[in-house]
């Protein structure tokens, strides 16, 4: 039947130019999915800045007003920083290996790289060179990275201590909360005696719990423990109960028919189906946890980075306290980074991944 | 599509399945009790295929799930080869409307999901992939199931049946929610794979023309609660043609009987 009407050729439907439609559609769809390249404009502009933020940090000199250190170190900086940007942008153009690609995240990052060169100009003129913000609640830039070298010691001492303080109370809070949620999600009796529990204690917020915990606890850092576990625990509960609630019925039925036992029902398919929810849950969790760290920190553990800055604070030590936060958005966001490309990782079947 | 396999083989394996005066009820929302089968009785011989049709909600889909002893009946026994269901089995086979592939499984693991289950993984490599083969998604063994399209994924539910060698595969509207282009196209796959395994098959459908085109037998049932209200025989050879007018008087007859209901 198919052979009595003669489908028309793309050939036939070729241009004047002599490609087909075919080619034009391979051509148009190229284009569309061609990597963000890097225009000359945006690409001179940020050069210009950083060039300007070199320039001021070495010709103009340090203001009195502030305490200055690492003017040094931070001209090496403002001078590596557009070598490396030009040196990137000439490789691009080279046509070497995978230069389109360097290229293309070139030309991303570029309102980034201007963005922060402004702030810097502005940031290190208002400061170092002039003064005219008041000390000393303002700290040049240099002097953050001046009073991290100064205190680096005890400073990786805290942020060590930040970060085994979180893990092992992460830990503890998520296995617990997992296994509760899985109890919960699988068993009625187990819904019964835990749900009100959940309901009252979970959102009871940490402080809360500070003068009884570490009366109780026999030492502060088992009290600490308990607490960030305890912040962790509520919503990896709740989450993984709620994922595990919400697995289609057909799915375990499919299950049965081939033969699965009820082990295998719980870890092949209701954990995985489960996933992005205590992966949600993951995340309310570790910003919980830091803020129960801090808290923990600065009520009976006495070390890590959120008592380092309170400590610091007490001295009325700005420049040292302003460069603990730092280290503390390092150690935030750092943990926050490495939870999600886990996630990513774990969670790659699903087609529309939420990215935050 | 269905590659011809040299090894093809006649002999039946299929058994008998045997339901002795089965009824099933739910109990309604409001709390009122809702008989869905009344006193089924029905036997399906060994290799035959059968399909199930009546108006929607006549509780099909409830003997569906009694028969692969994911429910228990209320009264009323279901034999299957000579034994009483009891549990689900991976020798009766279920396929759904959707297909219900885990999503975070490739092909090839939503297809070795049975013998994963019953720890048979190991020696089942070759037969996952032959399975593969045969519904022709060998070269879709490691896409995921949001990749495939409609027909590829219930082509994937049926080899994930497939694998553990059921001798009853039940099918629960299986093409119900394709295209019309590709049903046709999956309704002589199935056709040709019933042939060749020879299974028992048992079908709910709402296509009276799918019915008469793959089945020995056709039972109609009355709206809720369901009895068998006639039993019509096929006996027409494969492959079927719409256009025959045995086959248009069937279906004729078959409606007329679903309308008058």
């Amino acid at each position: 039947m198919t052979d009595v009407i003669e489908a028309p050729s793309t050939r036939r439907a070729a241009a004047s130019d002599g490609s087909t439609v075919l080619d034009r559609i391979e051509a148009a769809v190229a284009r569309l999915h061609a990597p963000r390249e890097l225009h000359a404009g945006p690409g001179i502009g940020a050069l210009a800045v950083w060039a300007a933020a070199a320039l001021m940090t070495i010709a103009v000199p340090d203001t009195s007003r502030y305490v200055v250190e690492g003017t040094r170190f931070i001209a090496v900086i403002t001078v590596a920083l557009p070598v490396a940007y030009a040196a990137t942008w000439a490789y691009g153009r080279s046509g070497l290996p995978r230069s389109e690609r360097v290229l293309g995240s070139l030309g991303g990052g570029t309102p980034w790289v201007i963005a922060s060169g402004a702030w810097y100009l502005i940031w290190e003129w208002t400061t170092a060179k002039t003064g005219a913000l008041v000390p000393p609640y303002f700290t040049p830039p240099q002097q953050l990275f001046a009073e991290l070298w100064k205190d680096r010691v005890l400073l990786s001492q805290s942020f060590g201590n930040s970060l085994l303080l979180l893990a092992i109370g992460f830990t503890v809070g998520a296995v617990a909360g997992l296994i509760t949620g899985l109890a919960m999600g699988w068993s009625r009796q187990a819904t019964y005696w835990l749900h009100p529990v959940i309901q009252y204690i979970g959102p009871v917020p940490a402080l809360a719990w500070v003068p009884i915990v570490f009366v109780v606890f026999p030492t502060a850092y088992a009290g600490a423990v308990f607490l960030i576990a305890l912040s962790v625990w509520f919503p990896v509960a709740v989450l993984t109960r709620a994922g595990i609630r919400g697995v289609p019925r057909s799915y375990y039925d499919v299950a049965q028919t081939l033969g699965a036992s009820n082990r295998f029902l719980i870890w092949r398919i209701s954990l995985p189906a489960a996933l992005p929810s205590i992966f949600t849950g993951l995340f309310m969790a570790l910003s919980a946890a830091f803020v129960t760290l801090t808290v923990a920190e600065n009520f009976g553990v006495n070390s890590g980075l959120g008592w380092y800055i309170n400590w610091k604070k007490g001295w009325s030590a700005y420049p040292a306290m302003y460069a603990a936060i730092i280290l503390m958005v390092v150690f935030c966001g750092g943990l926050l980074s490495i939870l999600l490309a886990v996630r990513n990782r774990v969670l790659s079947w699903q087609k529309d991944l939420t990215r935050w | 599509m269905v590659n011809p396999v040299s090894t093809s083989t006649s002999t039946i394996a299929g058994v008998p399945i045997d339901i002795i005066g089965v009824s099933q009820g739910f109990r309604t929302a409001s709390g009122a009790a809702l008989p869905v089968l009344a006193d089924v009785h029905l036997s399906v011989a060994a290799g035959e295929f059968v399909a199930l049709v009546g108006p929607s909600g006549s509780g099909k889909s409830t003997l569906l799930r009694l028969l692969a002893g994911l429910d228990r009946p209320l009264f009323g026994d279901i034999y299957v080869d000579g034994e009483e269901v009891t549990g689900p089995d991976p020798r009766r086979g279920l396929v759904f409307q959707d297909p219900t592939l885990l999503p975070w499984r490739t092909v090839r693991d939503n297809v070795a999901l049975g013998p994963e289950a019953t720890g048979t993984l190991e020696q089942s490599a070759g037969a996952i992939d032959a399975v593969l083969g045969l519904v022709g998604l060998s070269d879709f063994a490691d896409a995921l199931p949001a990749q495939l399209s409609g027909g590829m994924a219930q082509r994937a539910a049926l080899a994930r049946v497939l694998v553990n060698k059921p001798r009853v595969v039940l099918f629960d509207e299986p093409l119900g929610k394709l295209d019309a282009l590709t049903r046709r196209a999956l309704q002589r796959e199935l056709r040709d794979l019933w042939q060749r395994e020879r299974f028992t098959a048992v079908m709910v459908t709402h296509d009276v023309d799918e019915a008469i085109l793959l089945a020995d037998r056709i039972v109609v049932f009355t709206p809720r609660p369901a009895r068998i209200t006639e039993i019509v025989p096929i006996d027409l050879a494969h492959p079927r043609d719409y256009g025959d007018p045995r086959v248009i008087a069937l279906r004729r007859h078959i409606l007329g009987r679903l309308d008058s209901e």
